[in-house]
């Protein structure tokens, strides 16, 4: 009962926090920090869940599981649906190549990191350093495709062009790394010692089911056709058996959405630009209830171990991330200006990583993971104000006005990856 | 060639699950929560709504109803045939119900237009106090008859024998405003016969509660331990005025959003449809009553307003349908039917002349002609979601009583009957309608135009 209207309270707050009336507000500097990042749902999630005023308790994460399951299917779909050859065609090497170099810096950087912090921790069991390592490593990964709060300039476009593609590539990245380590980690009670090499099997299985089932969703949203009722039920139904598929095989569900969506992407025709508009209609809101849930699912009674990982993780993105910042599309040299905002953006953490420990909790609500998600949260916070006060502080070195443009899509302004 | 490719895609699905399930249940759990819902909860929503939308296909492309290949579909997959969706799994498929049901009375409610049902009173009165008066009586005899030959009470228990009859002839009364609003939104059916069968519905429906109360209460009292008429009277006032009440409440709420906000109206239906079920069963209140008359509320006060939200909920409607009635159809229980279909024919046999012909006498007293006064008992044969709760809520009650089983079984075989027959002659009840009622705005609009 008290999850049932803990789950409707999410809900309804996100729908509020979503609303034109309420975006006005973000014209505040730090109002339009707090909103563009999803930190506000954080916030809000923080305040009426265990550690505030308990409206909704930690039982959540077992009994929500079946629901916020859905939800990260519908995220890990949505990052798959991108995948598509005409999109990554005009990518630049040079771009990928940094997106590559940022993902295995940080990942292997920002893990060991987390893996010599818990490794020791009373608080963390043995067998659940290496999943954590993998999510703080995978949490690192890229920057946020939201631009609007750095403030740039229209001369600028090819920065945010540059941090929005590498942006873009790095989710799929950071989720696969993610569900292979955790994969690995083995899900053996005892813990076996070495990888889990039948993890593998597991994961070429869902493969294989996000394959026949990218087919049979391509048949499926052929005879929906436009009715969009007919739509959603193909997609909710879609997204339903892979991440169910996941849970029964311990993949990823996230994981698992992302290659269904690469496969009915790379199936499908006509038909999947419907479906795609279809669901990013949505994006908005599900983006704002996972903030709200890992606000409620977090454990601030931080330990010597996390507080020392939340400061490590933080500078390590204030110092190690700007050195692997992505350098503007654009054919023009680079300004001072344009490069000091490079290098502030990508200090900023993607809204991924946040989904991302929010299904380690999901899918395991230990008190070390509901804390792992807390420094995630503590650690974007801080980087997101670092940032955006500071790029904001940087002059602009022509009179132009800065880009406000209201017409950006959705992609742009939300907490969304 | 599409029908076989249709059915190809749907064994892939259930294979796919199937085998998926099984491979998952010889893997160790990675965690263990007392509160954890069953593993498979997701997957078999999964199953539930994509393979029932594409059955649903598949009876449509052969001339039935989708809501039938909804219901087969669970049916097959359900715990009585193939046994993908076990017995275990089944409450927690319950949010889905709540959830289906909310909506389905907000637009049930959204269809009944005031001006209508003052000016239809006599019709809407007339038919449903013959249907129930008439079926409540057939069938009681009926039962009252072959209780002995059934198990159901002893010959020379008459006390027994008489409640076992009462109770299964008001259950007979219940019809299936869930199953009505999925057919008529499936063939796309407006106009006076919609609104003269949800306005019975109702009337029906609310009487219905009130008998039942009634009978279970003076069964209980007839069989010794049952509650006072005091108490009775006390819930039925409870029940139907705290439903009312909450129902006003709950079409105001959403008419303020509709008038201040009127934004993510998807998302915001599910939240409302969600918190009338939960609120209704903190309460104890009636669900189907509080949406019915939230939906009645906000169609006939703020019209304009409230439009958006109504063609939301139809847009939502089909997957909450999938997932409904292929629900209700894995819960069919074949072992019942298998063992009571004797019986359950004889009361299905004398509850269609039964309603065919109370309808058709209320439609002659209130002077309405053919093709209405034909074909709109069809609206009033499929039983599903009303009646079963309430066989469970006799079925708990008088659990000591040895002809409680029996009657569980009796009653669901017999609703089992209803639910697989009366989708396709609705269907085919609604489709004439619609077709006149058509012919008859064409023939108007000519000539207006003449």
């Amino acid at each position: 009962m008290r999850i049932a209207l803990g789950i409707l309270l999410m809900i309804g707050l996100a729908i509020l926090a979503t609303s034109p009336k309420f975006l006005k507000l973000r014209r505040a500097t730090v109002v339009g920090i707090l909103v563009s990042g999803g930190w506000l749902g954080v916030l809000v999630g923080l305040a009426i869940g265990p550690a505030g005023l308990a409206l909704v308790s930690h039982d959540l994460a077992p009994t929500g599981t079946p629901i916020l399951t859905i939800g990260l299917g519908w995220i890990g779909l949505m990052v798959g649906l991108q995948l598509r050859p005409e999109v990554l065609r005009f990518v630049p090497a040079n771009l990928a190549r940094r997106t590559a170099i940022d993902a295995s810096i940080s990942f292997t950087l920002a893990g060991a990191i987390a893996w010599l912090a818990l490794s020791n921790a009373p608080i963390a069991p043995a067998n659940s350093v290496i999943p954590l390592a993998a999510l703080i490593g995978a949490a690192t990964i890229g920057w946020p495709a939201e631009t609007r709060s750095l403030r740039l300039t229209a001369a600028e476009s090819g920065l945010a062009m540059a941090l929005r593609a590498s942006s873009g590539l790095s989710a799929p990245i950071a989720i696969t790394l993610f569900a292979i380590a955790h994969a690995l980690a083995g899900i053996s009670e005892p813990p076996i010692n070495g990888p889990d090499w039948a993890a593998l099997l597991r994961i070429g299985g869902m493969a294989l089911i996000a394959v026949t089932l990218g087919v049979v969703a391509r048949f499926a949203l052929r005879r929906a056709g436009d009715r969009r009722a007919d739509l959603l039920a193909v997609f909710l139904g879609v997204v339903a058996i892979i991440t169910g598929a996941a849970v029964e095989l311990r993949v990823s569900p996230l994981f698992a959405a992302m290659l269904a969506g690469v496969v009915v992407t790379n199936l499908a025709g006509r038909e999947l630009r419907r479906f795609e508009r279809f669901i990013l209609q949505a994006e908005h809101v599900v983006a704002v209830i996972f903030a709200i849930v890992a606000g409620v699912l977090m454990d601030v009674a931080l330990g010597p171990a996390t507080l020392g990982l939340l400061a490590a993780i933080t500078i390590f993105r204030i110092i190690v991330k700007p050195t692997l910042a992505p350098d503007s599309l654009s054919p023009d040299s680079p300004t001072q200006r344009s490069r000091k905002i490079a290098r502030l953006g990508a200090v900023r953490q993607p809204p991924l990583a946040l989904v991302l420990g929010v299904g380690l909790v999901l899918t395991d609500p230990s008190p070390v993971n509901q804390q792992a998600l807390t420094v995630l949260a503590a650690a974007g916070l801080f980087c997101d104000l670092y940032a955006v006060l500071r790029a904001r502080a940087v002059k602009i070195e022509t009179p132009e006005e800065p880009v406000e443009n209201d017409s950006a899509p959705s992609t742009e302004e939300g907490a969304s990856p | 060639m599409r029908t076989a490719r249709m059915l190809l895609a749907l064994a892939t699905i259930v294979a796919l699950v199937a085998l998926t399930r099984r491979w998952g249940a010889t893997l160790p759990e990675v965690v263990q929560h007392d509160a954890a819902p069953d593993r498979s909860a997701t997957i078999l929503i999964g199953l539930l709504l994509f393979g029932s939308w594409m059955f649903g296909r598949f009876f449509n492309s052969i001339g039935l109803p989708k809501l039938s290949g909804y219901l087969v579909f669970g049916l097959i997959v359900g715990p009585g045939m193939l046994g993908v969706v076990g017995e275990e799994q089944l409450p927690y498929l319950r949010l889905v119900e709540t959830l289906a049901i909310a909506l389905i009375a907000l637009m049930a409610g959204g269809e009944i237009d005031i001006g209508y049902l003052i000016r239809s009173i006599k019709l809407v009165l007339s038919i449903a106090a013959m249907q129930l008066t008439g079926v409540f009586l057939a069938v009681s005899g009926v039962v009252y008859t072959l209780a002995p030959a059934i198990g159901l009470a002893t010959a020379d228990d008459p006390t027994a024998r008489i409640v076992a009859a009462a109770i299964i002839g008001t259950i007979a009364t219940a019809l299936s405003p869930a199953v009505f609003i999925a057919v008529m939104n499936e063939v796309e059916a407006r106009g006076a016969s919609v609104r003269a069968s949800l306005s019975v519905m109702m009337a029906m429906e609310l009487s219905l509660i009130v008998l039942f109360l009634l009978v279970v209460g003076v069964s209980g009292n007839a069989l010794g331990g049952g509650a006072s008429a005091a108490s009775i009277a006390t819930d039925l006032a409870v029940h139907l005025v705290g439903s009312l009440v909450a129902g006003i409440i709950f079409g105001l709420a959403l008419a303020w959003y509709m008038h201040a906000v009127r934004e993510h109206l998807a998302i915001f239906v599910i939240v409302s449809c969600v918190t009338i079920a939960v609120v209704s069963e903190v309460l104890h209140l009636e669900a189907l009553i509080v949406a019915i008359v939230a939906g009645i509320l906000m169609r006939n006060v703020w019209r304009e307003q409230v439009g958006p939200l109504f063609h939301t909920m139809e847009h939502l409607s089909l997957p909450v349908y999938c997932v409904f009635f292929a629900v209700a159809g894995a819960k069919v229980d074949l072992g019942a039917l298998a063992s009571m279909w004797p019986a359950a024919l004889a009361i299905v046999a004398v509850r269609f002349p039964i309603v065919w012909g109370s309808t058709h006498l209320g439609c002659r007293f209130a002077g309405v002609e053919p093709p209405m006064r034909t074909w709109l008992w069809t609206a009033f044969i499929p039983q599903a979601g009303v009646a079963v709760a309430l066989v469970s809520i006799v079925a708990a009650t008088f659990s000591e009583h040895a002809f409680a089983l029996p009657l569980y079984s009796l009653v669901l075989a017999v609703i089992a009957i209803h639910e697989l027959v009366g989708p396709i002659i609705l269907r085919l009840g609604l489709e004439r309608l619609t077709d006149a009622e058509r012919q008859n705005q064409t023939a108007d609009d000519a000539s207006a135009d003449g």
